[in-house]
């Protein structure tokens, strides 16, 4: 199992945000979490990347509990994150953007390597690269944000959120990226709004709604469900 | 004025000026990544001066060893600063963090007055400083001439190391954003350990140049230049390093030229640099190169 949450409990001052969650992401998979705003996606996401702290339960990375470790090592130990609202370095180059997300590597082959990979995948951020990382658009700030987090080398990968405020054609080239990612062999975690595109890409889901896991099944499965289409699918 | 005092003047703001400006970096590097303002840098400053001093007085070493020495040690003080004094309140309230700072000032201002005492003792500068040198009609102190040039130096490879290397990257990822900072694998800790020893061993640079043009040392003498570069960093945009850099040179400039203009006015040549602090300050907080703000370390 590349990820395993067990009965997570989080915590903002009084405000009991996820109230004993547990999900698991096989490897080579792509698990998407969906639900409505506030429903304790981006918290899910930021207590596996250590930016907050759970009260009770465990996270496991291929079987070692990371849920103690500070953010860097998680980082460091395979996890990458797309945050939400993609949070670019606006006073960096985009070049430089992507070698932050390599920081902790000392391979500079390899580095070089993901590098190419990550510009084959997203050609748009070549021409740019010595361009300002806060002058791009919207959707070229969405690409980057993903290659600098494939820039890490990551076994599992996690993103918030990546359609929000993107048109629907970004959003079917974003996808897309995170397709081709996945082709070659890399296990996601996709946080979503848009469940029906999620859905479509995902092989299993988990319906989070205010803090509890409502309902999971095969991302196919979920797709059918009367009262996923109803809830999440506009009907 | 005739042209042989004006040169000697300008050389004497020049190098007053890149003083300020060498300290000037440290608060606004600290001010950048941390949202902090380091009260205590100018007491960091003096420590430079007191470390080089005993370096050559006390364990006789050659001036110029004595001097990277003392810029070592003077770095670890500042990291040491921040590692005990400023990390366990950096995610409280600003206001305490600032109170830190002003304690962690007073503590280093009184520890020197307490071990060293408060009388001021002779800073022995290396020859080369101590010569006059003629530039055209004028006769210049040589510590006038070398203070700029290396002061030059020196911010020529803190841009480097800014602008060109992977720490220099990481300080400025920092200074945008701390959180997404730590997702991409880097210990957020080490990297502002870093800033501060780089802030830190600037202004011990800067201490031991001044006590090179004004060879009398003692523990309260970083209280007024550390203002003085605070203002520098205020007026050039603070969060700014090249705003600091030229906040620090007009600042300089300011203070030597009213008093050869204004010989009148020379007691009070503090005072218009704090009362240029307060203009900034109420109306222009941002600086000389305020607008460019996003570009901060
Ligand atoms: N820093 C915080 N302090 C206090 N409460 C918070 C904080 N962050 C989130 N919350 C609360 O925790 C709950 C879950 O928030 P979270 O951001 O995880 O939701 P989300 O599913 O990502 O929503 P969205 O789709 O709007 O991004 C919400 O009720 C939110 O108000
Ligand atoms: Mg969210």
């Amino acid at each position: 199992m590349m990820l395993a949450i067990e009965n997570l409990h989080v915590y903002y001052g009084g405000i009991h945000a996820l109230k004993g969650i547990s999900m698991e992401v096989p490897e080579g998979s792509i698990v998407t979490l969906i639900g409505a705003n506030g429903a304790g996606k981006s918290t899910t996401l930021r207590t596996i990347t250590g930016l907050v702290r759970p009260r009770q339960g465990s996270i496991k990375l291929k079987g070692r509990d990371i849920s103690r470790l500070p953010t860097h090592q998680i980082v460091q130990s395979g996890v990458a994150m797309v945050p939400e609202g993609r949070k670019i370095f606006r006073n960096l180059t985009v070049r430089e953007n992507l070698m932050m997300g390599a920081y902790h590597r000392s391979d500079a082959s390899a580095v070089q390597r993901d590098f190419e990979y990550v510009i084959g995948l997203f050609p748009r951020l070549e021409e740019r690269l010595s361009q300002k990382g806060g002058t791009l658009s919207g959707g070229e700030q969405q690409m980057l944000a993903i290659g600098r987090a494939l820039m890490s080398g990551p076994s599992l990968l996690c993103l918030d959120e990546p359609s929000l405020g993107l048109a629907p054609l970004l959003v079917r080239e974003v996808f897309k990226a995170l397709e081709s990612v996945h082709d070659e062999g890399r296990t996601i975690l996709l946080i979503e709004q848009n469940a029906r595109a999620a859905l479509k890409l995902a092989d299993y889901a988990y319906v989070l709604e205010t803090g509890v896991i409502k309902m999971q099944g095969k991302a196919s499965d979920l797709l059918e469900n009367e009262d996923v289409r109803k809830a999440y699918l506009g009907g | 004025m005739n042209l042989e005092a004006l040169i000697q003047q300008l050389m004497n703001g020049l190098s007053l000026g890149s003083l300020y400006a060498l300290i000037a970096i440290g608060y606004t590097m600290v001010y950048g990544i941390l949202r902090l303002i380091n009260f205590a840098h100018g007491d960091i400053f003096m420590v430079g001066a007191y470390c080089a001093f005993f370096f050559v007085a006390i364990f006789r070493l050659p001036w110029f060893l004595s001097a990277l020495l003392a810029i070592g040690l003077t770095a670890l003080v500042g990291m040491s600063v921040e590692r005990i004094a400023y990390r366990p309140v950096r995610n409280a309230p600003r206001i305490s963090a600032l109170i830190t700072a002003l304690g962690v000032s007073f503590f280093i201002e009184n520890l020197g007055l307490v071990t060293v005492g408060a009388r001021p003792k002779a800073f022995a500068r290396p020859e080369i400083m101590a010569k006059v040198v003629k530039i055209g009609p004028a006769a210049v102190s040589a510590v006038s001439i070398w203070v700029p040039i290396l002061s030059v130096l020196l911010l020529l490879a803190l841009m480097y190391v800014i602008y060109r290397t992977k720490a220099g990257m990481a300080m400025r990822a920092v200074s945008t954003d701390i959180e997404t900072t730590r997702l991409m694998g880097a210990d957020v800790d080490r990297i502002i350990a870093l800033t501060f020893a780089l802030g830190s061993a600037l202004a011990a640079a800067g201490g031991i140049m001044w006590a090179c043009k004004y060879p009398q040392i003692n523990p309260l003498m970083g209280i007024y230049p550390g203002w003085k570069a605070f203002t520098a960093a205020v007026v050039g945009g603070i969060g700014n390093i090249t705003g600091a850099m030229l906040g620090g040179l007009l600042i300089g400039m300011v203070e030597i030229m009213t008093v050869a203009f204004f010989p009148g006015l020379s007691g009070y040549r503090d005072g218009i640099i704090f009362t240029l602090l307060l203009v900034f300050l109420l109306v222009k907080p941002t600086g000389i190169l305020g607008e460019s703000l996003k570009e901060k370390v």
